[in-house]
C-alpha cells in the first residue's frame, strides 16, 4: 500500500480514536481492563492495513504448495483431500481395541490412532509387579506379535495410515508393525504412517520415559534412520507441541519449545551424516493441541509452517520443497475439556475442529466430551468424530483455501506469533540447544511456571471456563462414563504366563542375547527388534534387555 | 507430600498443587514421578509428612489409594490421604470408604485446596495429644 494511503488511513484511524471511540467509552467501558489471547499477546480493538504494512505477498504468503507454506502445503488442500479423521483409541485387551477401530472404521473413520497402556509404554508386561492396576486402563495391552496381530485383524496395512502412538517404547513397537506386515506379505516401503517418538518432550512434558537422555536419542536416531531408509511412506517421529502446552506450556511457548526439540533432531540426524534432504520430509509431522482460541490456533499454524519453511531452507540448506512442508496432526486437547457440565466440551470440540480446517490440517484428533471422567465411551468417540466430518462436510470451511488470509488481525497475528517463536528458538540455541536446555531444567521451569499462572488465571476468573468458573451451578450433570473391564488385568496375566511357557525360549534368549549385544556397539537396533519380536519376545523382555545395557531414566522435571 | 503413583507421567496437577501449597506456607515434598506405593510410604514416614495427597489420572485410584493406606496403617503411621486427578463421580464415595479424606477431581480450585489444608493443619495443632506418634523407622 502506497505511503500516501498509509498516512490517511492513520489521520482517519486517530479521528475515530478520539471521536466515537473517547464518546463510546464514556457511555461504557471496555468489559476487561485489557484484551490478550490465550499466551497472553495483547490486542488491540481493530488491525487496519498499518499493521501489515510490511506484509510482502509473495514472500510472506505466496500460493498453497509454495514456499514458505503459509496458506498450506498442497496446492489444493482439501479440495483434492479432506484432513485423516483419526481418534486416539485404544483400552483393554487387543480384541477390544481391533473392535473399535472397526466401529469408527465403519463409521467414517479415515486413519487409525493407537493409544497403549502404560505398561506398554514403560516397558513392562502386564505380569510386572510395576503393571499392578495399570494393565488395559488408558490403552490398548500389547507384549506380544501375537498381541498386535490381533490388534490389527481385518484392517489392511498398506491402505488405512496408522499413528503409532508410542515414544520410549516405539521401537518395539514399530518392530511388531513390521513384523505383522512381513507376515502378511508387505514390504517395509508399502507401509503408511507414523510413530510418534519424540522422546524429548517425554522428559519436559508427559513423563513416559525409559533410558536416560542420550541413549533415548540414540533409540530416537535408530528408528528414524531405518525409516527413512527403508519406509518412505513412514513418518517415524511426529514432534509433539500437543503435550508441552498439556502440561502448563501456553500455546505459543509450547509451538516454540517442539520447534526447538524438532531442531535437535535435525541436528542429530546430520551428525549420523544423512544429508538434509534424505530425511527432513520424513521428521516434519507436528502434533499439536489446536485451541483453545480460535484466532490464536488458526495464526499459531501459519506462523509455525513459514517459521519451519524459512529454518529449513535458510538454516539447513535443504533444497527439495518437501523437505520444508510442516505437516500437523491436531487434537483439541484435553485441557481445555471441563469436567462440570461435560457436554459443553462437545462445543469446544468443534471450535477447535474448525479452527484446524481454517488453518490447513493434514489430520485430526478431537478429543471426546468424557475427556476428563474416563476414556471414552463408543458414543462419545463417534461423536469426536462425527465434529470432524460436519466440519469437513456441512459447515463450508474447507472448499477455499486459507480463507482467513489477508484479513489484517489474522497476518499481524501470524507476524507475531512467528517473533515469538523465533525469540523462544534463539533463547534454547544460546543455551546450547534442546538438549542442554532440557538437562538443565529450563523447558521443565517454563512449563511449570506457565502451569501455575494458567491455573491462577482460571481461579481468579480471568481465564473462562464456562459452567467451571462462570455460570457455575450446583446442578449436576450426570454422564454415562467408560469403564475397562476389571477382568482384563488378570486374564492379561493368565495369557502372558502361559504364553511364556509355551513359546520356544531358546529362540527368545538368543534373539534377546544379540539384541543386548547390539545395544552395546554402535549398531542400528531395529533389525535386532525385529528379530526379536518375531522370536516372540515380549515388550517388557526386550525394555529389559535395553534397560540393563542403558539404565534407567532419571526423572529430570522434578521440583 | 504430594506423590505420584504408578506408571503416568502426566504430573502437571501435581507440581500446581504443590507449588500453591508452598506459596500459601506449607512445607511441600514432591516425590517425582513413577513411584510405587512402597516408595510413597517409605518416603512419607521417612520425612514424618503431616498428610499425603496422590495425584492420579490414569485410572488407578482404587488400587493406589487402598494400597497406600493399608500400608500406612500396618506400619502404624496414620496420616491423611487425599487424591486429585481424573476420578469418576461414582469412585468419590468409594474412595472416601476407603479412608480417603478428600476427593479433589480436575476442575478443582487451588484457593480450596489450600483452605482445605489449612484447615487440617489447624485442626491438627489443636487435636492433645500430637496426632501421630513418633515415626518408625523407614525400610530401606
Amino acid at each position: 500500500m502506497p505511503e500516501e494511503e498509509l498516512a490517511k488511513i492513520a489521520e482517519e484511524r486517530i479521528k475515530w480514536l478520539e471521536g466515537p471511540v473517547r464518546k463510546a467509552l464514556e457511555r461504557s467501558p471496555e468489559r476487561l481492563k485489557e484484551f490478550k489471547t490465550y499466551s497472553g499477546i495483547p490486542l488491540k480493538p481493530i488491525y487496519t492495513p498499518e499493521d501489515i504494512k510490511d506484509l510482502d505477498y509473495l514472500r510472506d504468503l505466496n500460493f498453497p504448495g509454495q514456499y514458505p507454506f503459509t496458506r498450506g502445503i498442497y496446492p489444493l488442500m482439501y479440495r483434492t483431500r479432506l484432513y485423516t479423521m483419526r481418534q486416539y483409541t485404544g483400552f483393554g485387551t487387543a480384541e477390544e481395541t481391533n473392535a473399535r477401530f472397526k466401529y469408527l472404521l465403519k463409521h467414517g473413520e479415515t486413519g487409525l490412532s493407537i493409544a497403549f497402556d502404560l505398561p506398554t509404554q514403560m516397558g513392562y508386561d502386564p505380569d510386572h509387579p510395576l503393571a499392578r492396576g495399570e494393565v488395559g486402563k488408558v490403552g490398548v495391552s500389547i507384549s506380544t506379535l501375537r498381541d498386535y496381530k490381533v490388534l490389527y485383524r481385518d484392517i489392511p496395512m498398506d491402505k488405512i495410515s496408522v499413528h503409532i502412538q508410542a515414544n520410549a517404547n516405539a521401537i518395539f513397537m514399530l518392530a511388531m508393525h513390521l513384523a505383522e506386515a512381513l507376515d502378511r506379505g508387505h514390504q517395509p516401503k508399502d507401509l503408511w504412517g507414523a510413530c510418534q517418538n519424540d522422546v524429548l518432550k517425554e522428559f519436559i512434558a508427559r513423563g513416559a520415559y525409559i533410558y536416560p537422555l542420550e541413549p533415548s536419542m540414540r533409540l530416537w536416531g535408530d528408528v528414524v534412520e531405518y525409516c527413512v531408509k527403508n519406509m518412505p511412506r513412514w513418518q517415524p517421529v511426529t514432534v509433539c507441541q500437543f503435550h508441552i502446552q498439556e502440561a502448563g506450556a501456553n500455546y505459543v511457548t509450547a509451538w516454540g519449545l517442539s520447534l526447538a526439540n524438532a531442531i535437535a533432531y535435525v541436528e542429530e540426524m546430520l551428525r549420523r551424516g544423512l544429508p538434509i534432504d534424505s530425511f527432513a520430509f520424513n521428521i516434519s509431522v507436528w502434533n499439536i493441541v489446536c485451541g483453545p482460541q480460535l484466532f490464536e490456533a488458526v495464526c499459531g499454524i501459519r506462523a509455525a509452517r513459514r517459521l519451519w519453511a524459512r529454518i529449513m531452507k535458510e538454516r539447513f540448506h535443504a533444497k527439495r520443497p518437501e523437505s520444508m512442508m510442516m505437516r500437523i496432526f491436531m487434537g483439541s486437547g484435553g485441557y481445555q475439556m471441563t469436567r462440570a457440565e461435560p457436554l459443553n466440551n462437545i462445543v469446544r470440540g468443534t471450535i477447535s475442529a474448525i479452527a484446524g480446517a481454517l488453518g490447513g490440517v493434514q489430520a485430526m484428533n478431537i478429543q471426546c466430551y468424557d475427556e476428563a471422567y474416563a476414556i471414552p465411551t463408543d458414543e462419545a468417540i463417534k461423536l469426536a468424530l462425527r465434529t470432524e466430518q460436519i466440519v469437513a462436510y456441512e459447515a463450508g470451511v474447507t472448499e477455499v483455501i486459507d480463507p482467513l488470509a489477508g484479513s489484517y488481525f489474522v497476518e499481524w497475528l501470524t507476524k507475531r506469533i512467528e517473533e515469538e517463536l523465533e525469540s523462544i528458538i534463539e533463547e534454547v540455541d544460546s543455551m546450547g540447544g534442546a538438549l542442554e536446555a532440557i538437562r538443565k531444567g529450563y523447558m521443565q521451569r517454563i512449563i511449570l511456571e506457565q502451569a501455575y499462572e494458567y491455573q491462577r488465571r482460571v481461579d481468579s476468573g480471568e481465564l473462562v471456563r464456562v459452567g467451571e468458573n462462570l455460570f457455575a451451578t450446583e446442578e449436576q450433570t450426570p454422564i454415562k462414563t467408560f469403564e475397562v473391564r476389571p477382568e482384563v488385568e488378570e486374564e492379561r496375566v493368565a495369557w502372558i504366563q502361559e504364553f511364556r511357557r509355551v513359546r520356544d525360549n531358546r529362540k527368545v534368549g538368543e534373539a534377546l542375547e544379540k539384541l543386548r549385544k547390539a545395544a552395546e556397539t554402535k549398531e542400528n537396533l531395529v533389525p535386532y527388534v525385529v528379530e526379536a519380536v518375531r522370536a516372540e519376545a515380549t515388550v517388557g523382555e526386550m525394555a529389559e534387555a535395553l534397560r540393563e545395557v542403558f539404565g534407567r531414566a532419571e526423572d529430570l522435571a522434578a521440583l | 507430600m504430594i506423590g505420584k503413583p504408578g506408571l503416568d507421567g502426566h504430573d502437571r496437577g501435581a507440581k500446581v498443587v504443590a507449588a500453591a501449597l508452598h506459596e500459601a506456607g506449607f512445607d511441600v515434598i514432591y516425590t517425582g514421578r513413577h513411584k510405587t506405593l512402597e516408595e510413597i510410604a517409605s518416603m512419607a514416614i521417612k520425612e514424618r509428612v503431616d498428610a499425603i495427597g496422590l495425584s492420579i489420572l490414569s485410572g488407578i485410584h482404587m488400587e493406589a489409594a487402598g494400597g497406600l493406606i493399608k500400608l500406612l496403617k500396618e506400619r502404624g503411621y496414620d496420616v491423611p490421604v487425599v487424591v486429585g486427578g481424573v476420578i469418576p463421580d461414582r469412585d468419590i464415595p468409594k474412595l472416601k470408604e476407603l479412608g480417603v479424606l478428600e476427593v479433589f477431581p480436575v476442575g478443582s480450585r487451588l484457593e480450596d485446596i489450600v483452605k482445605f489444608f489449612n484447615e487440617l493443619a489447624e485442626r491438627r495443632a489443636k487435636a492433645k495429644p500430637p496426632a501421630y506418634p513418633s515415626a518408625p523407622e523407614a525400610s530401606p
